[in-house]
């Protein structure tokens, strides 16, 4: 039994969470509601601006077409193979830099430098490497999530706690075992900020691929929709992209919370 | 009594990039098999130095180090350094699993000392629901398992609280006396080393030599938190206390 103050604080605690996503719906609502009031009134143009019924619209025009979900797997698929690839190499590579300290005092300059590269300026190149098809967007979501991987968790591998370190040399543990009792667990239990950063660096990838060469998935359709002047498609397009990376968001964030317990 | 270790003429001298910094200079001491040394000194003369060289940890300079043939060293550090994502039990049979040297009476021997400390409900749980000093008992397990006859203990109880400080040096006192172990310990707080050791070295500062060499008589040697009553307690306290150059 808890006492009355304590259920007037967590009744409190409560109204107020509700209170906040209210106002999250309420202002979606709204915006939609504004949105489609401009458009109706005249006051923006909606060949540029589009608008809500027109957008429900181009959804059904594609659910009857049969293509939207074509297109919505196809971009989930290619940011589910980048991800998962990009995790397990990034993973690796950054094992092998942890092992031999030397190669990682090499190559760290270059990591910095490809990291901070626009992966876009590569498009032609990776184009010209991995023809017109899913193969090229991979391999630039791959650019860009697994050189970001190696860097978070070279990090995570470079800050092991010192004194854990020297305890396990006090038992005389050799390097294989620090790896796989100490280095690899640890990172795992803080790998879920990696994946957070991967998963939403893969769609990015996947996009921008799909802007470069593809002739199917969401980046295609926005493309497409430009190039045609339909910005009722590239509008859709873009609500749909937001509704993939938020969808990847929770799955992550549910596991995090699954692994947490 | 035998030797378990004698150090001759140890000198230990880290080099960085600006500094050469002297930590140990003539170093020699006899360590007496089930004995308990104390190492005290002012912070940064060069006592972690010292255990780490005896634990194998970092390299001498120069100098000799002699252990008896069947020493078999364990390290107590400071911070329990429990890996959080191992349960209770299995954070004890760290250093088993590494060795190589896991059997079923070495895991029942964990369980004893987990019984014993009034771990054993927390045996599957992991470390973040322990309180500090029943974490640095874990890290105490973590050690006898591995059933070493030389205990090095740097500054064992500094991160714990007064209380569990005196029933934790009472119990680690028993164990080592009990199991005619030897240790040395480092602390910086001379009442600490006084109700503990046998012997106690104090350090000059850094490069730390011997200043002076102490063993403790006391009139009624016992476990430390009744040594701590004894009459010559404050004697050998004072004696020592006056002996450090405490930099302030
Ligand atoms: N890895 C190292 N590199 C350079 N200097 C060190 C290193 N470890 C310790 N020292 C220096 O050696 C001296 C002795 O250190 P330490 O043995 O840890 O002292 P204590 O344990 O007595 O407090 C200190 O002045 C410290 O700065
Ligand atoms: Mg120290």
């Amino acid at each position: 039994m808890y006492s009355y103050e304590h259920k007037v604080f967590i009744k409190k605690n409560k109204n107020y969470k509700l209170l906040v996503n209210f106002c999250q719906f309420t202002l979606i609502i709204f915006f939609i509601y504004l949105w489609q009031f401009l458009a109706d009134k005249n006051y923006i143009n909606v060949f540029i601006l589009s608008s809500p019924k027109r957008i429900i619209d181009t959804l059904i025009k594609l659910h009857i077409s049969n293509n939207l979900y074509h297109h919505i797997l196809i971009t989930i698929y290619e940011t589910m193979i980048s991800f998962i690839l990009g995790t397990v190499i990034g993973f690796f590579i950054a094992s092998l830099l942890w092992w031999n300290k030397f190669l990682f005092k090499v190559l760290e300059p270059y990591l910095t430098v490809l990291n901070s590269l626009p992966k876009i300026a590569l498009g032609p190149i990776i184009i010209i490497w991995g023809g017109a098809g899913i193969k090229s967007i991979i391999i630039m979501a791959l650019l860009i999530s697994t050189i970001i991987t190696i860097i978070n968790v070279t990090e995570y591998f470079n800050n092991i706690d010192q004194n854990k370190l020297k305890l396990l040399k006090s038992f005389n543990a050799n390097k294989k075992q620090i790896y796989f009792k100490l280095v690899f667990p640890s990172a795992i239990s803080g790998i879920i900020n990696t994946l957070k950063i991967n998963i939403s660096m893969s769609l990015i990838g996947v996009t921008m691929g799909e802007f470069l060469v593809s002739k199917e998935g969401i980046g295609y359709l926005i493309v497409y929709g430009s190039q045609t002047f339909n910005l009722n498609l590239v509008i859709t397009g873009v609500i749909v992209l937001s509704i993939i990376s938020a969808l990847m968001y929770y799955i992550v964030f549910y596991i995090e919370k699954k692994l947490k317990h | 009594m035998k030797n378990i270790l004698s150090i001759k003429n140890l000198r230990k001298t880290y080099h960085t990039k600006n500094d050469e910094i002297v930590a140990v200079e003539n170093f020699s001491y006899d360590f007496k098999e089930g004995n308990i040394i104390a190492i005290v000194g002012p912070s940064g003369c060069g006592k972690s130095t010292i255990l780490n060289i005896i634990g194998n940890l970092i390299n001498k300079s120069d100098g000799e180090l002699i252990f008896n043939d069947d020493c078999k060293i364990g390290y107590m550090l400071q911070e329990d350094c429990l890996f959080p994502f191992r349960t209770i039990i299995k954070n004890c049979l760290l250093g088993l699993e590494i060795k190589k040297e896991i059997s079923s009476k070495n895991i029942n021997y964990a369980n004893q000392l987990l019984k014993k400390y009034g771990l054993y409900d927390f045996k599957n749980k992991y470390p973040n629901t322990l309180s500090g000093g029943m974490k640095q008992r874990v890290a105490l397990i973590r050690t006898l398992v591995c059933n070493p006859n030389l205990i090095l203990l740097d500054e064992p109880f500094s991160a714990i609280d007064y209380q569990t400080r005196l029933l934790l040096s009472d119990d680690i006192y028993k164990i080592i006396k009990e199991e005619n172990k030897t240790a040395i310990l480092i602390t910086h707080n001379i009442e600490e080393a006084v109700a503990l050791a046998d012997n106690i070295i104090v350090l000059s500062n850094r490069p730390s030599k011997i200043k002076n060499i102490y063993t403790i008589n006391l009139f009624d040697k016992s476990i430390p938190s009744i040594n701590r009553r004894d009459k010559n307690f404050n004697y050998y306290c004072d004696l020592i206390w006056k002996d450090i150059d405490f930099n302030v």
